[in-house]
């Protein structure tokens, strides 16, 4: 049993209670802590501007070429705060219950509630830094719902929500590094931690410019690196997203946690092609107005507006009377496989369902749904040519989100001391399955407020900067790293890293995917090593690891994604039930629902590496659940 | 001597950079632009004189001598803000082409800008020609030192008779189009007159200001040839 | 499906020190669905198979909105779709056997990395010397405490939908940035919250945009042309004006 240190007293109080408990760095000592930040999305950036603020010496790395490009950029829809400005029943409890119940009763009480705390504090800060947030002609600012909840809690600006915020959060990191609290390295990859007597000391990272790999010590390391969707090759994150800072992480001894959540999200563009190097994501916010349907008959070729109401089959709607076109996302997610594997999918290769404007906009009428989706409407034209404001748009789900992350305390420490983890790299918050508009709010709740109150009482237990760059130990770990990057790039052999980096993403979208039974996943376990020994023979990187080399970095990348990937199958293999996004053929209901086991599954597996080739030790914690009564999620 | 020179030179534009900057140093261009469009809409109204015949027309630069101080006044003005207009242009100039030294392999291919926003160095240039051979000619009347007596109504008929003195006036003119035609209303972005949904209009209305400006500055030598003003 | 075949043209340069060429690669059998960007991922799966440098090129989000794709296409950054980032480009917009000339944004303050990739960090520094608000995480008060105006916010948004790319360097004749420093300004001066550091923010990026080297404004309008994100040329003028207002500073 692992133990994450939650504080002690009533669930409302334990924020509070442990604020008042700690104890802040000495003004005048913060400047001795060098504090290392990696990723500059929504939880990286926001950290090192408040660490900045508060007088720590901070360094922010990112592999792109500004920290602005991070992928939380991408995010569209909003973010959820419990203001209850609409005065329909909001609540910090609500918001906790909901993304409890959400998360299908696998998330930690004492972490959502602090978040459901949190929200509230974070659209005042992102107001104040001037994002412009969507407004009511009072001035007010503006609310709309999103899936998974029955209240209006999400702030938003346009379908740009994830941009605006990030570009709040840059704009506070740019302060600090004008102040010169905050020093940036853009283009800088992070290779290797550095763990000294069980501590993190700092990491080795590479100039992706010049291609130099030097350590970066400091006195802790911060992770704020994102998911690892792209372990299942198309994805809706960014080209540059992977795992290789947790993954890294984890073999120098942080537990991963819970890697089989994966969220796929229901409103993506559909496949076109084996070309494909993304799919794109439609904000979730579009089911508010849009109906999801496909035909009642099997193989019906005719095109959507042929086909008469009476055979349509707005299935959400049938089946889930209450929350409808809402339904939370794995739910939608796998209504849709369900209703295509049936035969009932439209567009190319029978992968899609339609998500139909055409009532929304007699009802309110084009304008309105322009304001509102206008710039999503405009994302799906130029993508697929084909115009929504005449003809439904087609959907089919992607991954999109990845719960599970590296295991943190309520400090967010994970198992190495000095090693902390933020925002979608951890695994706190979600449980098995996050809301819409929940990751926006996590990322910036644990980089503002979470981590500058937390990071204090691990730094009170050391004595700041000792060690050297040129202590040994350090040395040694770029030497080991750079032996790593000579191996790769000594294979020469004859095939691209996106050759199997796609053969990879073919097996773990069949077979660990939205749905998986035991023997798909001890399928994939026994493919993905032969991928992964066919890479180390064939893979080919032209060109020198002494300069800009796009290759290598893939390369870099999709190595750790072929170990990880087993991880991922291994876990979803251990949880024999399913919530969530995890979802396991053999543990349903009766109507196709995914059923929990409560009795030996109510906790948070943590898995310990052992070295590759051995399995790694699954460690648990067990979920507490005092204040919410555990029950079967229902959204009828 | 040329030392000193660029000495000088690379104070005051140390001293344009720190102050003024390349924003500034628009705004001086809209300003100085501004007041140069005030003069030709003043010397049009002068030319607009010549319609009501030679009496009036010859008793118009009679009526400026009569205020010397005012004239002499006005014409330092004049020439300093030309000159100011025309140093900015070249400092800017300059600046820009060191943002980009290495030029593209194809060229860009324009699919915003106007043909006149992309050539106002070149229609600056024959401006320039053009004001220094008008001076020549009809304010020094150069080509007619033989017979000093001319007044100003009947050099005008004499020289625009000239096919080739009205073709070159035609094409300053047109230069003076293009250059008053994206000046307008570059000047009133630049004096940021533009920041409400009035910008569109006042592109608009740049664009037949200076089409009836120009217009009009044609008409005079064009009525001359085809004898519509006659002696 | 119809598969089509192209002739790319494409600016080369191993790194900052060397000079530069045009490549020129055949490449077959693209379908129409692919994006630009994947039609390059093709072609450089090919290259690496054997064993040629592949092309460097920049993406990421590849849905238009990190602003990391930077390609000159045909003479017109991101090609001649409007409002499109050049990995939303998709090649059926290029007709069968045509050739198409790539080339990365130049200008000085951009520096050359390697192909199509250009470094761009001339934009932070902007950022840096004031593109910001002070605040202090923590400090804020109630976001109801404040109202503002929706058209105030709807223009701040506009402008503020910036994604930092560079195009409008990339197409300017004097490689101006004065599109991107007016997004900023334009979208902070439109809020409440930005007005006390107004002066101090405009002179400061203005000042870095000057030192970082890229040209002046000459309003051919050609940046709002070519913006992705088609941020209105209105913000330059919003920019000149809080640059009048700052010269008492």
């Amino acid at each position: 049993m692992i133990n994450p240190k939650i504080p002690n007293g009533p669930i409302e109080n334990k924020w509070a209670n442990y604020i008042n408990n700690s104890k802040p760095i000495n003004h005048a000592n913060r400047s001795k802590y060098h504090i290392i930040i990696v990723g500059t999305g929504l939880a990286g950036a926001s950290a090192a501007a408040s660490l900045g603020e508060l007088g720590f010496r901070v360094s922010s790395f990112c592999f792109q070429d500004s920290p602005r490009r991070a992928h939380s950029i991408a995010a569209q829809g909003g973010i959820n705060a419990a203001k209850n400005y609409k005065n329909d029943g909001d609540s910090v409890w609500r918001l906790f219950y909901d993304t409890i119940k959400g998360g299908d009763f696998r998330a930690r009480e004492a972490n959502v509630y602090r978040l459901a705390q949190l929200s509230v504090k974070i659209i005042d800060h992102c107001v104040a830094q001037g994002v412009p947030f969507a407004r009511e002609y009072g001035g007010l600012l503006d609310n709309r719902s999103f899936g998974g909840s029955l209240v209006s809690r999400t702030f938003y600006a346009k379908g740009q929500t994830g941009q605006q915020l990030l570009l709040g959060a840059y704009s506070a990191l740019n302060r600090q590094i004008s102040a010169g609290t905050v020093k940036s390295f853009p283009r800088t990859e992070m290779q290797d931690l550095i763990v000294v007597d069980g501590h993190a000391k700092g990491i080795v990272a590479r100039n992706l410019i010049t291609g130099e790999l030097r350590a970066y010590t400091a006195d802790a390391v911060v992770l704020a690196t994102g998911g690892y969707s792209p372990a299942f090759y198309l994805s809706t994150n960014a080209i540059g997203c992977n795992v290789s800072a947790t993954y890294r992480a984890y073999k120098k001894g942080a537990f991963f946690a819970n890697p089989c959540y994966t969220q796929i999200h229901p409103t993506c563009i559909p496949q076109s092609g084996e070309h494909q190097s993304k799919l794109t994501l439609m904000s979730e916010s579009l089911r508010n107005d849009g109906r999801v349907w496909v035909p009642l008959m099997h193989n019906d070729h005719r095109s959507a507006e042929q086909i008469p109401e009476q055979e349509r089959d707005y299935y959400l709607e049938r089946k889930y009377p209450s929350y409808g076109n809402l339904a939370p996302r794995d739910i939608s997610s796998r209504a849709a496989k369900q209703v295509c594997d049936d035969g009932r999918g439209v567009g190319p290769g029978g992968k899609g369902v339609y998500l139909d404007f055409s009532n929304a906009i007699r009802r309110v009428g084009k304008s309105v749904i322009s304001a509102r989706y206008g710039n999503l409407f405009d994302m799906y034209i130029k993508i697929t040519g084909e115009n929504p404001y005449d003809k439904p748009m087609r959907i089919y789900p992607a991954v999109h989100y990845t719960m599970g992350g590296l295991w943190v305390d309520y400090d967010l420490m994970s198992t190495v001391p000095g090693l902390f983890v933020l925002g979608e790299a951890n695994f706190s918050d979600h449980g098995a399955n996050r809301l819409g508009a929940s990751a926006l709010m996590q990322g910036l709740a644990d980089g503002y407020f979470v981590l500058p109150n937390t990071i204090a009482g691990y730094l009170n237990q050391i004595k700041p900067g000792l060690i050297k760059d040129n202590d040994l130990r350090i040395t040694e770990s770029v030497d080991t790293s750079r032996e790593y990057i000579r191996r790769l790039m000594m294979i020469k052999g004859t095939k691209s890293p996106d050759y199997f980096h796609r053969e990879l993403g073919k097996i773990m979208w069949n077979d660990c995917g939205m749905a998986r039974t035991e023997s798909s996943l001890r399928r994939a376990l026994s493919e993905i090593p032969k991928i992964r020994e066919a890479f180390w023979k064939d893979v080919n990187i032209p060109g020198s690891d002494m300069e800009f080399n796009q290759t290598l970095e893939k390369a870099n990348r999709v190595a750790d994604f072929l170990e990880f990937s087993e991880l991922l199958c291994l876990d979803a293999l251990k949880r024999n039930e399913s919530c969530g996004g995890h979802f396991r053929e053999e543990y349903q209901t009766i109507d196709g629902e995914a059923q929990r086991n409560d009795e030996e599954f109510c906790h948070v597996a943590a898995w310990e590496y052992k070295g590759l080739g051995n399995e790694p030790v699954r460690h648990q914690e067990q979920l507490k659940f005092e204040n919410i009564h555990l029950a079967q999620r229902s959204y009828k | 001597m040329i030392t000193l020179i660029e000495s000088i030179e690379s104070k005051i534009c140390t001293l344009i950079e720190s102050k003024i900057s390349i924003v500034g140093s628009k705004v001086i261009m809209a300003l100085t632009g501004a007041c140069l469009t005030m003069f030709i809409l003043i010397h049009l109204l002068g030319n607009m004189q010549l319609y009501a015949g030679r009496d009036i027309f010859n008793s118009y630069p009679e009526l400026l001598r009569n205020f010397p101080i005012s004239l002499w006044f006005a014409r330092i003005l004049l020439i300093f803000t030309f000159i100011s207009h025309i140093s900015m242009a070249v400092y800017l100039e300059r600046k820009n082409k060191l943002s980009r030294i290495i030029q593209y392999n194809n060229e860009l291919i324009p699919i915003g800008s106007s043909f006149a926003s992309r050539t106002m160095l070149y229609s600056g240039f024959v401006i320039i020609a053009f004001v220094l051979f008008h001076l020549i000619h009809l304010t020094w009347k150069c080509f007619y030192v033989q017979n000093p007596n001319l007044d100003l109504y009947s050099l005008m008929i004499v020289s625009f008779r000239n096919p080739f003195i009205t073709i070159f006036y035609i094409l300053a003119q047109i230069s003076l189009f293009l250059h008053l035609s994206h000046g307008f209303s570059s000047a009133a972005q630049t004096l940021s007159l533009t920041r409400n949904k009035l910008a569109k209009n006042i592109r608009l209305f740049g664009f037949w200001f200076a089409f009836i400006v120009t217009i009009l500055y044609i008409s005079i030598p064009v009525s001359i040839l085809l004898r519509v003003i006659h002696d | 499906m119809n598969l089509r075949n192209y002739t790319l043209k494409i600016w080369r340069q191993k790194d900052k020190f060397s000079p530069s060429y045009l490549d020129t690669i055949q490449v077959k059998d693209i379908s129409p669905d692919m994006s630009l960007l994947e039609m390059l991922d093709v072609v450089n799966n090919h290259l690496i198979t054997i064993n040629k440098e592949p092309i460097a090129f920049e993406s990421d989000c590849r849905e238009g909105i990190c602003g990391a794709c930077s390609i000159v296409i045909n003479g017109i950054p991101h090609g001649k779709e409007r409002g499109t980032t050049a990995c939303q480009l998709h090649m059926r917009h290029f007709e069968d056997g045509e050739t198409i000339t790539l080339e990365p944004w130049r200008a000085e303050a951009f520096i050359p990395i390697k192909d199509l990739v250009v470094d761009r960090t001339a934009f932070d520094r902007i950022q840096q010397a004031g593109g910001y608000i002070s605040v202090n995480t923590g400090s804020a008060p109630d976001a109801h405490s404040m109202l503002i105006h929706k058209n105030a916010a709807d223009e701040a948004f506009d402008a503020a939908a910036c994604i930092g790319c560079g195009a409008c360097v990339a197409a300017c004749k004097n490689a101006s940035a004065m599109l991107f420093v007016g997004a900023k300004i334009s979208q902070l001066a439109h809020l409440p919250q930005g007005d006390p550091e107004r002066k101090r923010r405009t002179n400061a990026m203005v000042m870095q945009m000057e030192k970082e080297g890229f040209g002046s404004c000459s309003n051919t309008l050609e940046c709002e042309a070519v913006c992705p994100k088609e941020i209105s040329t209105k913000v330059i003028a919003e920019l000149n004006w809080e640059f009048i207002r700052s010269i008492n500073n």
